[in-house]
């Protein structure tokens, strides 16, 4: 049997000892083109993916608990905030990409989520007047591949879904702590918009809410909250996001590097990160892993997109 | 048309049926090993949550609803000494010298063995298995009975290897679902495979007090020595452990469903091995046990058998279509 290719006390000390990842400062955004979204260059670095070490037994099972050194060894860009619904629009109306009506939206007569076969991207469930700044929901992971397909030839860069190694990477900015900012959800409200009392006051979900206030009672336009250090957005709550990865209930033998781990011949579920605007404290965290078909359009799922940046050039 | 391949088809499936039949026996070259040719269908891979087999840690669950849409052929015994050493000799390969033996009850890494002095009580005849074989030296024995007989040969996907081991029952091995718990004496294994009996037990001081059977071999036992399984394997169940095609991680959730390896690009640290070995207690001598190995893994317990795909020049020949077909699910047409 050797199935231990998860992290032990001796690898863990190793890697705080030789610094982690090396937190960069944030860097100023940038963008391909003028209808571009803002980019961030993440720095290449190595982090241990998981439940942390502040992290309440609750969440001890696979795969979190498998805890995995990642190196990333080239810095790569990613979205500052999550891809608003006027940026979906545009790519709509130049593509013509036909998303069929129907999404799962918060039902209150049920208490629960519930598809509605009326809704779509445009009219989703929350928030109840949505802008062009709010992040775009209702879109499934294939929609999300449509968009970046579409920005890679706008942009003439390789636009893709960020692997779920990027992400918790990103999402963690050099913290080892359950989350950016620290280990408690109370703290959060500056950074984050989780299920928190100003949700809990609006939507009754039955679930634990975060003990403070971050403004928003539903889904919050891009960027109203702080960054994290890495100078990301909304990386936890607001919308949940797609990544490029396939799902499965272990960690164990994945790859190690910045690649999404896809395979051929299953992939049903992608992993989704980050929470959204209703998560509770227990979901709203850097490590947390979770998967949803990959054909579902929910209105608290969203996506924001990463490029690969060129190394042994300039940069930008 | 791809009636011909379908009739064909057919006269498989019947077999697959009665799933009690053995299969028919083929062998691609004179050095080829005895491939069976194995019907499609359904299975269970994995054990039920909550059975008194299920081990969660490495993998075994969830349970899924396999479908292997098409027959495909392995070898009913494991690679021998004897079929390695012809490799070796005309391949002009040889795996470097090094391999994890079992000494006082543990393993440990011997630079001096290797597959032709593995550590065993008996130098190894040329029909045991061959063991100290790593992934790649499984693949480049692959190699090279392909280039020699004009075949496909490859390792067996994991899907298919438990699909064989299963040989149509759903129980915990093929002979019924006894033998599978530490604490209680081991009976029928004996009968159908080389495992940590009570031989095993008093040569290698592994401490397991149970194995209440003798299967007359200590350590590794000719290939084909004891009972085959309903498909016509051999050995599927203990003598060596056998490396797979796939990468591992410990979870069925979202692998291919459709007996295709399950691989990914990026780093396949740990390979699947199945069937347990010698070596073996009850908990790992079943159908549905799971281990893995690094693929640069050479150990005395492990070993390999080859499969290979069913090919449109497997069909009887009148009823072999001449058309390109590329209707889904066709057999490609191989190379001559």
């Amino acid at each position: 049997m050797n199935i231990a290719r998860t992290l032990t006390g001796a690898s863990l000390a190793l890697w705080l000892l030789l610094g982690g990842s090396g937190a960069a400062a944030a860097e100023e955004a940038f963008r391909d083109c003028e209808i571009c979204p803002e980019m961030l260059r993440m720095p290449a670095g190595s982090y241990v993916m998981g439940a942390g070490p502040d992290e309440p037994a609750v969440h001890a099972g696979p795969p979190e608990s498998e805890r995995t050194v990642i190196s990333l060894s080239r810095p790569f860009a990613l979205s500052r905030v999550e891809v608003t619904r006027g940026e979906f629009a545009r790519f709509i109306r130049e593509t013509g990409h036909e998303i069929a009506p129907g999404c799962q939206l918060w039902d209150e007569s049920l208490s629960r989520y519930a598809d509605d076969g009326r809704r779509d991207w445009r009219t989703p469930g929350v928030p109840a007047d949505p802008l062009d700044e709010h992040p775009v929901t209702c879109v499934a992971w294939a929609d999300a591949q449509a968009y970046v397909a579409w920005l890679s030839r706008k942009a003439r860069q390789r636009y893709r879904l960020p692997s779920e190694a990027e992400w918790e990477y990103a999402a963690r900015a050099g913290s080892v702590t359950s989350r950016p900012w620290g280990s408690l959800a109370a703290d959060g409200c500056g950074q984050a918009n989780t299920y928190d009392l100003t949700a809990q006051a609006r939507y009754a979900l039955g679930w634990a809410a975060a003990a403070c206030r971050d403004g928003y009672a539903d889904i919050a336009p891009v960027g109203q909250l702080a960054a994290n250090a890495f100078g990301l957005k909304d990386m936890i709550g607001n919308v949940w996001e797609w990544t490029e990865d396939c799902a499965t209930g272990s960690r164990i033998g994945r790859p190690t590097g910045s690649e999404a781990w896809t395979w051929l011949g299953g992939c049903e579920e992608r992993v989704i990160r980050g929470g959204a605007w209703l998560s509770p404290p227990e979901r709203s965290r850097s490590g947390h892993h979770a998967s949803a078909p990959a054909g579902l359009r929910a209105d608290y799922l969203g996506f924001r997109v990463a490029r690969d940046i060129e190394t042994g050039r300039s940069s930008r | 048309m791809k009636s011909g391949y379908l009739a064909g088809l057919a006269a498989v499936l019947a077999v697959g049926a009665q799933a009690q039949a053995p299969a028919s026996v083929t062998r691609d070259c004179g050095e080829c090993p005895e491939m069976l040719l194995v019907p499609p269908g359904e299975f269970r891979m994995g054990t039920r949550p909550g059975g008194s087999e299920a081990n969660r840690a490495t993998g075994e669950v969830p349970e899924v609803l396999m479908s292997l849409g098409r027959p495909f052929f392995i070898a009913a015994r494991e690679i021998t000494v004897g079929e390695f050493a012809l490799f070796v000799e005309e391949g002009g390969y040889d795996p470097p010298r090094g391999c994890r033996v079992l000494s006082g009850g543990q393993w440990v890494e011997d630079p001096e063995r290797s597959w032709r002095d593995p550590g065993f009580a008996l130098p190894p005849g040329p029909d045991d298995p061959v063991t100290c074989i790593d992934w790649e030296d499984a693949r480049a024995y692959a190699q090279w009975l392909s280039a020699r007989s004009g075949r496909s040969f490859r390792l067996p996907a994991e899907a298919e290897w438990e699909y064989v081991a299963r040989g149509g029952t759903d129980f915990a091995r093929y002979w019924g679902s006894a033998d599978t718990r530490e604490d209680q004496p081991v009976t029928l294994a004996c009968d159908y495979a080389n495992v940590l009996d009570a031989g095993s037990v008093s040569l290698t001081g592994l401490g397991l007090p149970n194995s209440a059977c003798r299967d007359g071999a200590a350590e590794v036992s000719e290939a084909g020595r004891y009972r085959p399984n309903a498909f016509g394997a051999y050995d599927m169940i203990g003598n060596v452990r056998e490396w797979t095609q796939d990468c591992f991680t410990a979870s069925y959730a979202g692998r291919p469903r459709d007996g295709r390896a399950w691989t990914w690009q990026g780093g396949c640290s740990l390979k699947s091995v199945r069937g347990g070995s010698w070596a073996s207690q009850p908990s790992q001598a079943r159908a549905g046990a799971r281990d893995s190995e690094p693929p640069s893994r050479r150990q005395s317990d492990l070993g390999f058998r080859l499969a290979r795909d069913y090919d449109r020049v497997d069909a009887p020949a009148d009823e072999v279509s001449t058309e390109p077909d590329g209707s889904p699910g066709a057999v490609a047409p191989t190379e001559p």
